[in-house]
């Protein structure tokens, strides 16, 4: 009798504040989505991956309404990055190329919004954590588990005022960290405009490129049984090119046109990619860090599926793809 | 008598060559000897004093031209060279990291927050649209007209798959919509289909 009294005790305690905790959670993340927008800083970063490791400096500025922000690469070929709003400009010095383009990332997904919401926590349990520190700034950190095999967990930390962002892991199902980016310094508040501008004006001998764009499609591909939670964003044609060093030519040989399409749970994305098979490819299926890349062949078609997500994830989809014009 | 002297030792060298007992220090002469030509019908013999050696059946004369028709032969395979040093999975630093970073701290959870629309304003085509909605009739795939009878051999090996460079141009494809942590990791190498006006 005592056992069950305090049983109730406890589940009256923790059930509720599990629950509050949440939707405080949920509601953070809507906050640090917000003060990445809306909160000027300068600071610099590290993004660790498979044992690699590289930093950069970012400076974001929010100024009436626009916003501009800077990334210089400080490791390795020089780089620069500089964006008023959608408009991407990258300046490559070593090879001379000024690259413009539009942002597709970020509010690429206007159909998302609708199922989002509610539905990010019947695939993943939200949680807040103890307070903790990173660059020298107290943070509230926010531990985002799945709640099947078919996807990872991550572990962000919001910046105490401010709800900047201050690290991202992704990590595996025994919470091992397979990638992560963090601040090593930061410096919240007003940047100085100069800032913000090139070290690179002088352009005039510079290639102009632009990116290739992609162009949506219905091309009659489906799959057929998703992992929960994802549904299918984008279709599109698009151009698929291999990359090469600064040293030599930037435009790609092999330029070959692809389907794309991409699904998304809200927080992982996997990409399907279906070509006529063209030449000899090799199968398999790699993992490094929180992405999974597999290829296959299929009839005449030759398939890539990439994502951030488990192989059992990638398995079940590259299962389930099949033609099905309407 | 000197030079009789040094054809025997020749000889001798050649014949080590052949069953494969030269010393390193003398192989140097044995095959500058042999590429002189001056010694090329010993080498044969000896080549034939073996396979006699070994069975009778191997007791064949070559035909004349049967070394310049090797050669040939060997000069006219394919080479072979090793795939580019570019590893394509290894994300080697690049602007992009930068990028990553800025669209990881963005875009992370922008499905949690999105709602602008004209983010493509400058594409038409793209028009910041889900597409399947509006695409009314169907549009064939100019995939499938290319689609022939072509066929691969497509062989599970993961150490080659990853060293497939083209790897790379899905990743970025991938990454240009993915709110993962590199997100739009390629702007430096992605596929490029214009150039700009000057």
């Amino acid at each position: 009798m005592r056992i069950l009294f305090f049983t109730l005790i406890l589940l009256n305690a923790f059930v509720p504040a599990f629950a509050d905790d949440s939707v405080e959670a949920q509601a953070l993340l809507q906050k640090i989505q917000l003060a990445s927008k809306k909160v000027s800083y300068d600071g610099t970063f590290v993004f660790q991956h498979e044992g690699q490791l590289a930093s950069s400096r970012i400076i974001h500025s929010f100024e009436a309404g626009d916003e501009f922000e800077k990334i210089e690469k400080l490791d390795g070929q020089r780089g620069e990055y500089i964006r008023h709003n959608e408009d991407i400009t990258s300046y490559q010095p070593e090879s001379k190329t000024l690259r413009t383009e539009k942002r597709q990332s970020l509010d690429m997904f206007p159909a998302v919004l609708a199922f989002s919401a509610p539905n990010l926590s019947e695939h993943y349990q939200f949680r807040l954590a103890e307070t903790a520190r990173v660059a020298g700034v107290d943070c509230r950190m926010i531990i985002i588990e799945p709640k099947d095999l078919l996807r990872y967990g991550y572990r962000l930390c919001a910046a105490i005022p401010g709800n900047l962002m201050l690290l991202a892991q992704t990590t595996d199902l025994n919470s091992r960290v397979l990638e992560q980016i963090a601040f090593t310094s930061l410096n919240i508040g007003h940047v100085d405009e100069n800032s913000l501008k090139t070290d690179y004006p002088d352009i005039a001998e510079w290639k102009k490129v632009r990116d290739a764009v992609a162009v949506p499609t219905e091309s009659g591909w489906a799959v057929r049984t998703l992992p929960a939670g994802f549904k299918k964003m984008r279709e599109v044609r698009r151009l698929i090119g291999t990359n090469f060093d600064a040293s030599t030519s930037r435009k790609p040989t092999d330029l070959h046109e692809v389907v794309q399409m991409v699904f998304s749970d809200g927080l992982a994305t996997i990409s399907v990619f279906i070509e006529p098979v063209n030449g000899e490819r090799h199968a398999g299926i790699i993992q490094k860090g929180a992405t999974t890349v597999s290829g296959f062949q299929l009839g005449s078609f030759w398939v890539t599926l990439v994502g951030e997500v488990p192989a059992a994830a990638i398995k079940m989809v590259s299962d389930s793809i099949e033609y099905k014009p309407k | 008598m000197e030079i009789g002297k040094q054809n025997r030792r020749v000889q001798e060298q050649i014949s080590a060559l052949v069953d494969g007992e030269c010393a390193t220090h003398e192989l140097d002469l044995a095959l500058s000897a042999l590429k002189a030509q001056a010694y090329t019908d010993e080498w044969e013999i000896y080549h034939q004093i073996g396979d006699i050696l070994k069975s009778e059946d191997l007791n064949i004369g070559l035909s004349a031209d049967f070394t310049a028709h090797l050669a040939a032969s060997l000069a006219s395979e394919p080479v072979y060279r090793k795939p580019s040093h570019h590893f394509s999975f290894q994300f080697s630093p690049k602007v992009a990291y930068a990028v990553a970073a800025m669209l990881t701290l963005a875009t992370i959870l922008v499905p949690q927050f999105a709602g602008h629309e004209g983010a493509e304003t400058g594409a038409p085509y793209l028009a910041g649209h889900f597409v399947a909605a509006t695409n009314g009739a169907q549009v064939q795939p100019a995939l499938l007209a290319v689609a022939g009878s072509q066929t691969a051999n497509a062989r599970t090996d993961q150490s080659r798959m990853l060293r497939d460079p083209q790897i790379d141009g899905y990743l970025a494809a991938h990454q240009r919509y993915s709110n993962s942590m590199y997100s739009a990791i390629e702007y430096e190498t992605g596929p490029i289909s214009q150039e700009a006006e000057k």
